[in-house]
């Protein structure tokens, strides 16, 4: 047993810790009036930045779960953002991938060279994958693949975007270039929070996809990628969950401190310190639960699955309620546009719905614990 | 990072479910039932090598590192052990023992805890009073030297294993003036002169563990008996946080999991609509949700108990977060594992009832879960 980061976490940890050092992140407000090529300009400088320390290439574990975490602690959307490539669709390659086609499309992922997206969910299936409706069909120069993606996160900025559908033989990956004929990414939903995201709808109409840039078949009995694709969401939502518990911790006590009520500041009064304490309890408890979750899927503890869930599940229903308590603190200033407070009780919505739901989640631990005993 | 136990650690925790579950569960439901304390039990927790387990083995112990201690007392809440012989336990052998053993010279070690760690010698600590719990300056217990003795005055409250102690570490202040600093600890005998205990308490849990009121009237004690310098007093009360923040709570995190597979059990078993209610998602949600207050309090707990392998000081920041986690988190997921059980939760037989009485300790003893509030927000 060991708390303590080993020199490598360690290591990767200055490493972000340097390149967001004294530098300004994108601003959490970028979106208000930006549209998805301003916020694209951003993103791919950021990327490129990351890419190049060799962060987005770090595996996973608790040193890079620990270094996402304070990358999101200064700007969750970057966090979320960078993850949906690096980690989420990344894993899915390097996993099932072949040597070909790992070589062509995670380097310019992990470089930050390419902004990637995930496109899973349709409208009347979810993830579900038995009535999901993208179906990629033979012809002579591959396959054509036709469907409708309902949200897609860096949807109309991706350069690469990796799309679930079916082929009769089972689930494959299709990794599409958005700019290809028959792909067509809708305006951007307005969304409650992660507005950057410019979460959109996908269209894909005959989209040609070549032979070597489909990952799959599978038969479903030995690889299901939706819940694949569903537990590397939960790992990342966690860590982005607990990043936005810092940043929220941070807000309030600073405002606490400041702000004056009946000639003393809201930590003069109990109620509010008890608050405070309350979210820093709720903090740690995630942090400490994401690491040990991220550890035990590095290291391939038979109770990874469960634990991965139940970090998932913490971190992000207290997300919400540590940035509630931090609005509730800051008051009238919190409920304002722009701060980042009244930004992340928007944003940490998203957690309790991306990747497994809570409640699928809980449905999941539950069979567990039942099968346990 | 690295979050496993060792094999022996995983093989001595099965050991103790075992022996636990076959030797001390089935007489709980019984020493609960009429609040009695199981003196059996308690002696095979020593011949097992529990009470004395963190102890060098010149002392009786077995030389165990924090973190397996802690285990330990995972296990046995795991096992079914109630709360009270549990806290029995960690107010014998934490708050007492180790505080004797800390900081007692050689002789008092001689004396004391090869006796304690066999539970031969049932041992209490006396901080609480009256009008001092955890405004431990207001202590006004009172030990005044005379010559080559000391003289006690005074009283405590709350002291677990006070009606049952055979040695109890008892702090008052040499100096009322210097507050803190005038606080000091002394080794007081069960049978000494002007020591007496109060009747034990009716309390709504952990009912096996005796809980009574401590009186000092000119009771006089060897100077020998002072555990340390005068003054001194204070820092070791405080240096039991530690110990009362992962193995004094780690039963009750044991407690959780032991009624999360009772809870499965029955939810499996039971049958309303023509299914087991485990298939209705009402029913999962609250077994998912003690299951995660689980997995965030173990990270908690073993947190402090490996930064005390490590020889670090308390942090007590940490070890409030641990303690306030423990306390006010435990109740939503017990009251899920009552209404899983339902009525038959609600009745003596099923344990469920006592181990939600047991389980409303955790916000309470050892510092409330407001002083926790208040020392957290203090130090962020």
């Amino acid at each position: 047993m060991d708390f303590d980061f080993n020199k490598l976490e360690r290591d990767l940890l200055s490493k972000i810790e340097e390149i967001i050092k004294d530098e300004s992140l994108p601003n959490p407000d970028i979106s208000r009036h930006a549209k998805p090529n301003e916020i694209a300009l951003v993103l791919r400088a950021w990327l490129e930045r990351l890419g190049n320390s060799g962060f987005l290439a770090e595996p996973a574990g608790p040193g890079r779960l620990a270094a996402q975490l304070e990358l999101a602690h200064r700007s969750p959307w970057l966090a979320l953002a960078s993850d949906i490539g690096s980690h989420v669709l990344c894993d899915l390659i390097s996993r099932h991938g072949s040597d070909e086609q790992k070589k062509a499309f995670l380097e310019p992922i992990l470089k930050g060279k390419k902004i990637a997206a995930v496109a899973a969910s349709e409208t009347l299936s979810g993830s579900v994958q038995k009535t999901m409706n993208t179906i990629a069909v033979k012809n002579s120069g591959g396959f054509l693949l036709t469907g409708a993606k309902s949200t897609v996160s860096l949807g109309p900025m991706a350069d690469i975007i990796g799309v679930l559908g079916q082929i009769k033989e089972g689930m494959a990956l299709f990794l599409v270039d958005r700019g290809q004929p028959g792909v067509e990414a809708g305006d951007p939903l307005e969304t409650l929070g992660y507005r950057e995201l410019c979460t959109c709808p996908i269209a894909l109409h005959d989209v040609i996809i070549e032979p070597e840039r489909i990952i799959g078949p599978f038969d479903s009995s030995k690889v299901d990628l939706l819940q694949e694709l569903r537990t590397a969401w939960d790992q990342v939502m966690g860590a982005v969950a607990c990043g936005t518990m810092r940043l929220c911790l941070d807000q309030a006590r600073a405002a606490a401190d400041v702000k004056r009520t009946h000639g003393k500041p809201p930590a003069g009064y109990q109620s509010v310190r008890f608050s405070l304490a309350e979210m820093l309890t709720l903090s740690q408890t995630a942090e400490i639960l994401v690491l040990r979750a991220a550890w035990a899927a590095a290291s391939g503890d038979p109770q990874a699955a469960s634990l991965g869930l139940c970090a998932k599940v913490f971190a992000t229903k207290n997300a919400c309620e540590v940035a509630d308590k931090a609005l509730q603190i800051m008051a009238s200033a919190g409920y304002t546009k722009p701060n980042p407070v009244e930004r992340a009780l928007r944003d940490a919505r998203l957690g309790t719905i991306m990747g497994n739901t809570s409640e699928v989640a809980q449905m999941a631990i539950a069979d567990n614990v039942l099968e346990r005993f | 990072m690295d979050f496993a136990f060792t094999d022996e650690q995983m093989a001595l925790k099965k050991q103790v479910i075992r022996f636990a579950g076959h030797e001390i569960v089935p007489r709980c439901a019984e020493h609960d039932l009429k609040s009695e304390f199981d003196r059996k039990a308690f002696k095979r927790l020593g011949e097992f090598g529990i009470l004395g387990l963190h102890f060098p083995e010149e002392l009786g112990g077995s030389g165990a590192d924090v973190v397996t201690t802690v285990l330990v007392g995972e296990a046995l809440g795991e096992a079914g052990v109630d709360g009270g012989l549990a806290l029995s336990y960690g107010a014998h052998t934490f708050l007492c023992a180790d505080t004797i053993f800390a900081h007692g010279n050689d002789e008092q070690r001689r004396r004391y805890i090869p006796k304690l760690a066999s539970g031969e010698l049932i041992g209490c600590m006396g901080l609480t009073e009256p009008g001092a719990g955890s405004d431990v300056a207001a202590m006004r217990t009172r030990a005044v030297k005379k010559g080559d003795r000391y003289v006690l005055n005074g009283s405590k409250i709350f002291i677990t294993n006070g009606p049952i102690a055979d040695v109890a570490v008892v702090y008052a202040t040499v100096n009322p003036a210097a507050k803190h600093a005038g606080i000091s600890a002394f080794i007081v005998e069960r049978g000494t002169k002007g020591f007496s205990v109060g009747a034990p308490l009716h309390k709504m849990g952990v009912r096996t563990s005796q809980t009574s009121e401590l009186f000092f009237d000119d009771c006089e004690i060897p100077a020998e008996n002072l555990i340390g310098s005068e003054g001194e007093g204070f820092l070791m009360a405080m240096q039991t946080v530690e110990w009362d923040r992962s193995a004094l709570v780690a039963p009750f995190v044991g407690a959780m999991s032991y009624a999360l597979k009772k809870c499965a059990q029955y939810a499996s078993e039971r049958r309303q609509f023509g299914r087991p209610i485990a298939e209705f998602q009402a029913v999962k949600e609250k077994l998912a949700r003690m299951k995660i207050f689980i997995e965030a309090a173990k990270g908690l707990i073993f947190r402090i108990a490996w930064c005390k392998d490590q020889g670090r000081p308390l942090n007590h920041l940490e070890a409030a977060v641990a303690k306030l986690f423990i306390g006010d988190w435990s109740l939503e997921p017990a009251n899920a594992a009552m209404s899983i059980m339902g009525g038959y939760g609600y009745c003596h037989e099923y344990e469920m009832e006592r181990m939600f009485r047991d389980g409303r300790l955790a916000p309470i003893g050892g510092g409330t879960s407001e002083i926790q509030k208040m020392i957290i927000s203090k130090l962020m």
